[in-house]
């Protein structure tokens, strides 16, 4: 058991292969002990990130079902590696209902796995991100990163002309 | 490559720009992931670090990606850096979509190949007006949404579409004789082109696979025994593969099974199995080329005294299917069209699904047996009739047929009807296959001025 301590100072006794999910963690019980603190992580955040790496773990310490490893041999043979690999696909439903959270709490986690360095909680969050942006027009979008209009109209015109096939909608 | 992506940038606003005053509301997302509309808190937002802000944009869809550079100059400049284009091909959704060129119902029956006479290698040898090549029009099956991409600025005059491999648009000089094949990404403008093949031909069969570092292509029949005849004899392959540094331009010749004639069209790849299909007619029969022993094979078809325009696609899972229509005269069997699976020996068929009765009557009516094709990507196939702009759509798994929306691109007054030619293409900002073809290390093709 690994004991993970929260900036608020509340403790986590996970077990290792949970705590694994985090390659720092990793690192650090590598030559350290066993009590680990994360000063920047509330224990809020921290939480939900264990919740995260427990579902994780055991999934992954499991072999996949028969049905999703048969469809990952036929996406690998298929093509020749250009897709990302098939997840198993009950994971990938726990994923998208873990992320229905308020911003702020996207946003602690995000910064979490990253300093944690759990890199598919990371780009679970980002992909999240970027599925609620594809759809707005880039005045919604700079408003939302706060990111200001550097281009002249005339430049924003030119470009919306050069790749006009993406601003079209049927 | 950053240096030609900056070139093809610039020239890409060339285009007419049809449609860009459309409407502007989002299209239907097809992502099960999405929750339905959640505002972002740009008082939160704000404080994300730009490396994960790229992260995120990395994650877009093509399209949405190309209207988030209209945000500020560092997201426009992003597709000129090669650490963003490698993080996109990783991480951005691959859609199967297809592309589709509208051809001049002429040109789509009169190529065929059996046994053409002077007057058709006469009309493709004279280059005096050559129209601009056609714009590309793609379609999005899951999303039902079309796009319209203007390719003027990139293939010149005097080529064709001929096949497409993920990201990929393979275009064939109409000249008869020695063949030149540009590779072209749609989205990124940029263009290469193999060199020149040795055996003269008139219109080949073309058939092309790549992968992020290696291209395959295959040119096969039509070959020009004198200037005013053509049998099928060879084909031809070239091969590259940037990781095993294997390079063979047009060095494997390899002669055609007997009496074989290509139907016009593209071969389909079957990556599983490494293997192009084509179809070959009078008698129908199914040429398979092994791409690793230099081999061809024929595989009989099912029912093949009465089948009507077959066709072979390839669709998820490197499956090789065939669709045709199926016609008895002595009716036991209503006529229908039908769709065949080859099965994992490589021999036999079995079939897949038959077009119901009433998807199959709308059909009779579009296409009024002047003959239709087929192609396949990821779970769906389409099928396109001749001189009919009506897309038919399959859904392999589900087994579910429907008509695609009209292309909007096609429609006005005084539209001439041609034959939509479609192919297989998944969005790419990069293909990174096509920095293989260092195109100062080759002749430039006669022609290519544009």
């Amino acid at each position: 058991m690994i004991k993970l301590v929260s900036g608020d100072g509340a403790e986590f006794e996970v077990e290792e292969e949970v705590a694994f999910q985090s390659k720092i963690i990793k690192d650090i019980v590598a030559d350290a002990d066993d009590v680990i603190p994360l000063p920047t992580v509330s224990s809020k955040v921290l939480i939900q990130v264990i919740e995260y790496c427990r579902k994780h773990a055991a999934v992954n310490s499991f072999p996949l079902s028969p049905s999703s490893s048969a469809a990952a041999a036929a996406s690998s043979s298929s093509s020749i590696s250009y897709s990302k690999p098939v997840s198993d696909p009950a994971l990938r439903a726990w994923d998208n209902e873990f992320v229905k959270l308020n911003n702020s709490s996207l946003f602690d986690i995000v910064i979490a796995a990253n300093y944690l360095d759990i890199e598919e909680l990371v780009d679970l969050v980002l992909e999240t991100v970027a599925d609620r942006i594809k759809g707005k027009q880039a005045q919604e979008i700079r408003r939302q990163f706060n990111i200001e209009n550097d281009f002249t109209p005339e430049e924003e015109e030119a470009l919306r002309r050069e790749n006009s096939w993406a601003f079209q909608n049927n | 490559m950053e240096e030609a992506f900056t070139i093809s940038i610039t020239t890409a606003g060339a285009g007419t720009g049809a449609g860009a005053g459309a409407s502007s509301s989002s299209s239907a997302s097809s992502s099960a992931s999405l929750i339905t509309v959640v505002n972002m808190d740009p008082r939160i937002w704000r404080h994300l670090p730009q490396g994960m802000v790229d992260r995120v944009l990395a994650f877009l869809p093509p399209d949405a990606f190309f209207r988030a550079r209209a945000v500020c100059k560092r997201w426009y400049s992003l597709v000129f850096s090669d650490s963003f284009l490698e993080l996109h091909l990783r991480l951005a959704p691959a859609l199967p979509c297809f592309v589709f060129f509208l051809l001049p119902s002429t040109t789509a029956s009169s190529s065929a190949p059996s046994d053409a006479s002077s007057p058709a290698i006469a009309a493709a040898s004279s280059s005096s007006s050559r129209p601009p090549p056609p714009p590309a029009l793609l379609l999005d099956p899951v999303a039902d949404s079309w796009h319209r991409i203007p390719l003027d600025a990139v293939i010149p005059p005097g080529f064709s579409p001929a096949a497409s491999s993920h990201g990929v648009l393979c275009f064939i000089s109409d000249d008869a004789g020695s063949k030149t094949l540009l590779l072209c990404n749609l989205l990124s403008k940029l263009a290469a082109h193999l060199p020149p093949s040795p055996t003269p031909r008139l219109f080949p069969t073309v058939g092309l696979a790549v992968g992020p570092s290696s291209i395959c292509t295959v040119l096969a029949g039509d070959d020009m025994i004198s200037p005013f005849a053509v049998k099928n004899l060879t084909a031809e392959c070239f091969h590259a593969d940037g990781v095993t540094g294997f390079y063979s331009p047009w060095a494997t010749g390899s002669a055609l099974p007997r009496l074989c004639s290509f139907e016009p069209g593209r071969m389909a790849y079957a990556a599983s199995a490494g293997r192009f299909y084509g179809m070959s007619c009078g008698p129908f029969g199914v040429l398979s080329y092994d791409v690793a022993s230099n081999a061809w094979e024929k595989i009989q078809p099912p029912m093949r005294r009465f089948l009507r325009s077959p066709s072979i696609a390839e669709c998820g899972g490197g499956r090789v299917v065939l669709v045709a229509a199926v016609e008895k005269s002595k009716l036991s069997v209503p006529r229908s069209v039908r769709v065949w699976s080859l099965q994992p020996c490589g021999r036999a068929w079995s079939e897949l699904d038959r077009m119901p009765h009433d998807v199959h009557s709308r059909f009779c009516d579009a296409e009024a047996g002047r003959g239709f094709e087929c192609v396949g990507h990821g779970d769906f196939l389409v099928i396109t009739m001749r001189a009919s702009h009506d897309v038919l759509l399959f859904h392999v798994r589900r087994k579910e047929w429907r008509w695609a929306p009209p292309c909007p691109f096609l429609q006005g007054p005084g539209g001439v009807i041609g034959t939509l030619r479609g192919f297989a293409y998944v969005p790419r900002l990069a293909t990174p296959c096509m920095a293989l073809l260092d195109s100062s290390s080759f002749m430039p093709p006669v022609g290519f001025d544009g």
